[in-house]
């Protein structure tokens, strides 16, 4: 099983879910996985449930990654405190906090000082399905922009549909697997770089397993990608 | 990689511009997956004339020759003529069931005698429904009308496809319902939508669909992150379809 880069605990506002808590995480994900707070995306302060995520985790399989809404006045603050604590990267989205990418460029930027990925979040659902929270589309040429300006720093493309990812390229860019969900044999017809692929599943949104079918046999190149990007990041595997 | 259970998917597709590559990816798909029966139909364009409806029911019944493929004959039921099309997909042509998208509403007057010809013979009605925030299309029905049309039909077995498109929109409408079945195919591949629908539904009338080519993973990880009682997932897997199709109870098997 591949690392998994797209992994969630609590709450959904909009939805119960069954296998929200971090312990079913935990136990689908033993070979690693970085983990986010769901509530964190709603609350005002979401650092209320990041640093118990982050207490959680430690001394586990799974990394942490810290939820800000870059548009906050303290961020930047909050990431530095999140990174002492053990997190290992941070999860942004635009969509849901309102802003466009390239105004997270100064804390995409102490991201990459500290060592951290940056995850970009396209959707957390179907637009499709949202009938209580629209959340604005996010423009995968924006967020490569925003790498553009963050040359020290690497951007994980999350959760974007494969048409959205075909022609995506940079020298600091990484796309997940999360929103390769449609069509059959999806991997077949993407035109992204092979070697910047990293497995996601988007659980407890979206269905582990259906991410684990979708992938192709020679799936272990997906470990190695894993390592490029811890490496890439902080400099070490 | 096999699933060593019998696996019929009740909903798929080939599509008019890309039919032959469609049927090959289905083959591709059914041999690699362990699939034993796809029930397809052939789509084109949303609002689809005589000419084009002719030609996607001949380009699905082409495959009809091969075990693997049941069928769906495709009417747009606003066309004249529209009824002559379902018997001659039926009477002639082998189809089982039909098949209808988005060319207008379920529950126009023009579905009418589809329907009852459909009750008549056993025929399910696969209707494309999908409650959307962002881009409903005209003559995309919801819920709301397969409702509608299945009260007035209590004959005909409905198929009602994607969960709805939106589960919580359109399952607690057809709860009532014994001649609305579903399926989750294309419905994303959201965690939770087939415990939901097993709780409103219950496990007999929700049956297995993929939506192929648009994806197989899809629906069968919904399947496998369920957690399914083995006789809810032979039930949902095959059994509902052979009911459905065949009038032929899980002994069937």
């Amino acid at each position: 099983m591949p690392f998994d880069f797209g992994l969630f605990a609590g709450r959904w506002p909009f939805r119960r879910l069954r296998k929200g808590e971090l312990s079913h995480r935990f136990a689908e994900a033993p070979e690693g996985g970085l983990a986010a707070s769901l509530d964190a995306i709603f609350y005002n302060d979401p650092w209320e449930a990041d640093a118990p995520l982050l207490a959680a985790l430690e001394g586990t399989a799974l990394l942490g990654a810290v939820t800000l809404d870059a548009g906050l006045p303290w961020a930047e603050g909050r990431l530095r405190e999140a990174a002492r604590a053990g997190a290992r990267a941070l999860r942004l989205y635009p969509g849901i906090h309102g802003y466009a990418p390239e105004d997270a460029a100064p804390l995409c930027r102490l991201a990459g000082e500290l060592g951290l990925g940056v995850a970009v979040t396209a959707r957390m659902e179907d637009a499709r399905l949202e009938y209580l929270l629209r959340q604005k589309p996010v423009e995968p040429r924006a967020v490569k922009a925003l790498a553009e300006k963050c040359p020290g720093t690497q951007f994980l493309l999350s959760n974007f549909y494969l048409s959205e990812l075909c022609g995506l390229e940079g020298d600091n860019l990484w796309a997940d697997t999360a929103g390769l969900c449609h069509g059959l044999f999806p991997f077949e017809n993407l035109s992204f770089p092979r070697e910047r692929l990293l497995f996601a599943s988007f659980s407890p949104l979206q269905c582990r397993e259906s991410a684990l079918l979708n992938l192709p046999e020679d799936a272990a190149f997906l470990a190695e990608n894993t390592s490029a990007f811890w490496e890439a990041c902080y400099g070490k595997s | 990689m096999p699933m060593n259970e019998p696996l019929i998917d009740a909903h798929a597709h080939i599509w008019r511009a890309s039919a032959q590559a469609d049927a090959a990816l289905l083959r591709r798909a059914a041999e690699r997956y362990g699939i034993s029966r796809i029930y397809v139909s052939c789509l084109g364009s949303h609002r689809p004339g005589p000419q084009e409806i002719d030609e996607c029911n001949r380009l699905a019944a082409g495959l009809l020759s091969d075990p693997l493929f049941g069928g769906y004959v495709t009417v747009a039921p606003e066309q004249p003529g529209a009824l002559d099309v379902l018997r001659r997909g039926v009477e002639t042509q082998g189809f089982r069931g039909l098949k209808l998208w988005v060319s207008c509403l379920c529950d126009e007057p023009d579905c009418d005698p589809l329907y009852d010809y459909c009750g008549k013979w056993g025929l399910p009605v696969l209707v494309h429904t999908f409650a959307k925030t962002v881009g409903q299309l005209p003559g995309e029905s919801t819920a709301v009308h397969l409702r509608r049309a299945a009260l007035r039909h209590p004959e005909t077995n409905f198929l009602m496809a994607h969960l709805g498109g939106n589960c919580y929109h359109g399952l607690p409408l057809v709860t009532d319902l014994p001649n609305v079945w579903t399926d989750f195919s294309g419905s994303g591949c959201r965690m939770d939508d087939l415990p939901y629908a097993l709780d409103l539904l219950g496990p007999d009338r929700i049956v297995f669909g993929t939506d192929m080519p648009g994806s197989f993973a899809m629906s069968y990880g919904q399947v496998l992150s369920a957690g399914l009682k083995p006789e809810d997932r032979r039930k949902i897997l095959s059994g509902n379809a052979r009911r459905l199709f065949e009038g032929r109870g899980e002994d069937a098997l």
